[in-house]
């Protein structure tokens, strides 16, 4: 691989920043939806099922550490087989892009620009991706470490300041009070399917200094996403409650009004806090964006990155731009990321199992 | 892989001066057909002067140089004087050819700097730079002494980098004063001192320093490898250099550092840095360069840790402000009120009562105003430097109020910004802040805050793509260096920055030894006290 400057702490970072994003402000909503007070379990437990998916593709990314999924996709699958998965992965992400960024442009126009056609933030946001993704996977890492703290610590922030209005009767029972199994499991899966871009290490491990250590850095990295999201099913359900938490569109979001700061500087918070979530979802947008360019700059060899990126860049906004509204929307990333989790949690698993019947060595082959 | 390789296009510039790739012509051995074949080229210059002089048996000996680049005291002392002198003394002394040369290389002339030179043409390179030559009737060979010497100023306080706590001695344009200010500072064997010929015209020296086993030497080639790619008939400044070494010439941030001070030289000299000099610019440059540098003055290490880290975060700030304020203000303002108190949002709209524009074209005209006045004041004689600056004062800030053009408050904020600009030490990145005041401005007028965002991405997005001579501009910060960070936007203290700046992976990385403890502190006793104890 080019050259290998990704350290550890980069690839953590990567994931955790990936994780945080669009998803994050709306996904208390249909936990508490389906599961109840039981939603801080369930998110756990969905973050469990993540974990599979991003083991399973730590530990490829570890056994084939030249190669990114694409290279080790064809090399498990052979060629045809490989590129009809790896197409239809690409596909997935490109569609999950275009969701990701309709699901932005519908809180910029709700909270911040009422007047403006949401389809110029999209625009500007879906251009910045484009333009970034033409770059090296170094400085694709570079730009994930540099907004971490301009993410994660506003969320952090938003959630500490909400600690006093906490209501510890909303929480209970941890397990749910008429919480049916399949509510429960449904709830899960809603944080599983957020959680899916974790997809994108695969493109980065290669470039890592020691591609051994991913498993651990993936592991590391799913703590801190779990954590982050616990916090936020927490916060958001003892505060507003299941009841009332399934009128909000986007709970965080409402729990950032409630932040007041001393001296009364500024009124209100939360369109600042909002300017702090813009640079997560940029983060996200971007790595799923520069997954699907490189990914498919790696499968058709030929094709330029720049050109790639722009085509993308008219893909990606035309299909954001297909739901009708809100609701239609969500109805669709419903859709979609059922797919998705079926494809992503378990096309790895998939390629363990036939590199185990095969019982080939890359290791020693490559050599 | 992604990145494009810079191409270097090799263009033929010996079509500037004339020469092109004729053959060198020889030393003759008759005297007079070398002296006509020098005199054909340089002959009819002003500052030409040719001395014939008349030496052991009786040969004809000419020396020629320029009168307006050598010292002639020391032509006078050291090389016409002796060979007149032994003639005086040993007047029939035949001598063959090449007894001859040896005679008057080794024994007669003590001028200290000499060579012998074959070709006519490196006789006129010598002499062209300030050298002095000798040639002898009958030797194919002539000598060349240097005797340069040109006029040059004082050594002082830099303007543009002054400190209040630091050394006072600036560069000079003259390059061998610098070397030494370089030299004198660091007395060991490893510092290096590369000499280059930049500029088909100019034939500018250009000057390569760094500290062998502490530099790395891919950097040094990297540097080098891009100097000798330079083809342009002049170079000036060290500004010509930087603008044709850089990375991405089409970024507005500067990506090689310039000083005017030694101390601030040698200090990056010694962290692993590069620094280049040319002849004829008391500028130097120090390559590479990461963002964290600009912020930072050498005076942050002559004062006390705490302190210097508050000065800089003050820095940081101000740069911030410099950058953000106006367009903050703008997408506040117009977009989103309800951001800032009730009343202060009051107060703001009824101080606007009377402006005719929007919020942001109002600020805009400030902003254009201001930079005008900027760069009026910047190049004017100071007696004339102060009636703008009173014309400013009483037309941006008194009158356009009252006249209702602008709100006071629009008036504070661009007071605000433009401050904040100044207090930015390097002034390539000041303005280079200034000007991207002005997009971000247009952005948030349009779209408020999401602009301004999407102008800070762009920007940010930007800087952690740029490399300055492979090293990431916002390293520290990202790449991430635990060492280096702490030297960035605090200071720690110096026992604390035990190690050089990883990003330039310099060898030799230990700075401090962190083993060797400080001396404990031993109190002072009174006068009695210690005489007792003694006793």
């Amino acid at each position: 691989m080019e050259n290998r400057e990704l350290t550890v702490l980069q690839l953590i970072v990567i994931l955790v920043s990936t994780n945080i994003g669009v998803g994050m402000l709306a996904f208390p909503r249909f936990v508490a939806l389906k599961a109840e007070t039981a939603s801080i379990s369930a998110t756990v437990f969905g973050s469990m099922i993540a974990l599979i998916g991003i083991m399973s593709i730590a530990y490829l990314g570890k056994v084939y550490d030249n190669k990114t999924f694409v290279g080790y996709s064809r090399e498990i699958l052979g060629e045809k087989l490989g590129a009809f998965f790896i197409i239809i992965i690409i596909l997935f992400f490109i569609i999950i892009t275009g969701l990701e960024l309709r699901q932005f442009g519908e809180v910029i126009i709700g909270s911040l620009l009422p007047k403006t056609p949401i389809y110029v933030p999209m625009m500007m946001i879906a251009f910045i991706c484009m333009l970034a993704s033409l770059h090296s996977v170094n400085v694709f890492a570079y730009i994930h470490l540099f907004y971490i703290a301009f993410t994660v610590a506003p969320i952090i922030f938003i959630l500490l300041v909400a600690t006093t209005e906490i209501d510890w009767i909303y929480i209970q029972p941890l397990l749910g009070n008429e919480t049916t199994w399949d509510g429960f499991m449904t709830g899960g899966f809603v944080v599983t399917k957020v959680l899916l871009n974790f997809f994108v290490i695969s493109m980065v491990i290669p470039f890592m200094r020691q591609p051994n250590k991913a498993v651990l850095a993936s592991f590391v990295g799913w703590i801190i996403v779990t954590i982050l999201y616990t916090l936020a099913m927490f916060f958001t359900l003892a505060v507003f409650g299941s009841t009332e938490l399934e009128n909000l569109m986007w709970p965080i979001l409402v729990l950032g009004r409630l932040v007041r700061i001393p001296a009364e500087v500024f009124q209100r918070l939360d369109a600042l806090l909002l300017v702090a979530w813009m640079f997560a979802v940029f983060t996200t947008l971007y790595s799923t964006f520069y997954f699907s360019v490189r990914a498919s700059t790696e499968l058709f060899l030929g094709f330029r990155q720049r050109i790639v990126a722009a085509l993308l860049f008219g893909i990606i906004l035309a299909i954001s731009l297909l739901p009708k509204d809100v609701y239609e929307m969500y109805e669709v990333i419903k859709v979609v990321s059922s797919i998705g989790l079926f494809l992503i949690i378990g096309y790895p698993l998939f390629l363990l199992f036939i590199r185990k019947v095969k019982g080939s060595d890359p290791i020693n082959e490559s050599s | 892989m992604f990145r494009r390789k810079r191409q270097w296009k090799t263009v033929n510039y010996s079509s500037i001066n004339g020469k092109g790739d004729k053959p060198k012509r020889p030393v003759h051995p008759t005297l007079s057909k070398n002296i006509k074949d020098i005199q054909s080229v340089i002959g009819d210059d002003h500052d030409y002067n040719e001395r014939e002089i008349r030496i052991v048996g009786n040969r004809k000996v000419v020396v020629l140089y320029f009168g307006s680049l050598v010292n002639k005291d020391s032509i006078n002392e050291t090389i016409l004087k002796p060979m007149i002198y032994i003639r005086s003394q040993s007047m029939d002394v035949e001598l063959k050819d090449k007894e001859l040369k040896r005679f008057l290389f080794e024994e007669v002339i003590y001028h200290t700097e000499g060579q012998i030179v074959t070709h006519i043409d490196d006789i006129l390179h010598g002499v062209l730079r300030g050298k002095c030559a000798v040639i002898v009737d009958g030797l194919s060979e002539a000598i060349l002494f240097e005797t340069k010497e040109v006029d040059k100023r004082g050594i002082e306080q830099p303007q543009g980098e002054q400190v209040i706590r630091g050394p006072r001695d600036g560069f000079i344009e003259h390059l061998q004063t610098n070397i030494s200010l370089l030299r004198n500072r660091l007395p060991i064997e490893e510092f290096r001192v590369k000499p280059l010929e930049i500029g088909e015209v100019t034939k500018s020296t250009v000057v390569i320093c760094y500290i062998d086993h502490i530099a790395n030497e891919k950097l040094v080639e990297e540097v080098e490898k891009r100097l000798q790619h330079i083809h342009i008939d002049r170079v000036l400044d060290t500004g010509y250099i930087e603008q044709l070494i850089e990375d991405n010439p089409r970024s507005p941030f500067p990506q090689i550092q310039y000083t005017e001070r030694p101390d601030k030289a040698v200090g990056n000299l010694v962290e692993g840095r590069v620094v280049i000099l040319i002849e004829g610019t008391p500028l130097t440059l120090i390559c590479p360069a990461t963002f964290n540098q600009f912020f930072q003055t050498s005076e942050d290490y002559n004062e006390r840790a705490l302190m210097s880290s508050l000065v800089r975060m003050i820095r940081l700030l101000a740069l911030g402000s410099s950058l953000l304020f106006p367009s903050l203000y703008v997408a506040v303002l117009s977009f989103h009120p309800e951001l800032i108190p009730a009343e202060f949002a009051v107060a703001v709209t009824s101080g606007r009562g009377g402006v005719p524009f929007p919020v942001v074209v109002e600020v805009l005209i400030m902003e254009v105003a201001m930079e005008i006045l900027r760069e009026a004041t910047v190049r004017m004689p100071q007696q004339v430097g102060g009636a703008i600056s009173i014309v400013g004062v009483l037309v941006i800030g008194q009158a356009a109020v009252e006249a209702g053009f602008v709100s006071p408050v629009t008036v504070v904020i661009i007071a605000l910004s433009t401050i904040g600009s100044f207090a930015t030490p390097a002034y390539n990145v000041a303005i280079a802040f200034r000007m991207l005041r002005f997009p971000i401005l247009f952005l948030s007028g349009m779209f408020g805050l999401f602009g301004l965002v999407v102008a800070l991405l762009l920007i940010f997005n930007h800087m952690l793509s740029l490399r300055s001579f492979g090293v990431p501009y916002l390293s520290p910060f990202s790449p991430v260096d635990w060492q280096s960070l702490r030297d960035s936007f605090i200071r720690f203290p110096l026992r604390w920055l035990s190690k050089r700046p990883e990003e330039l992976h310099s060898y030799n990385t230990i700075r401090v030894d962190p083993k060797v403890k400080r001396k404990p502190k031993e109190p002072l006793l009174p006068k009695e006290d210690d005489r007792n104890g003694k006793s």
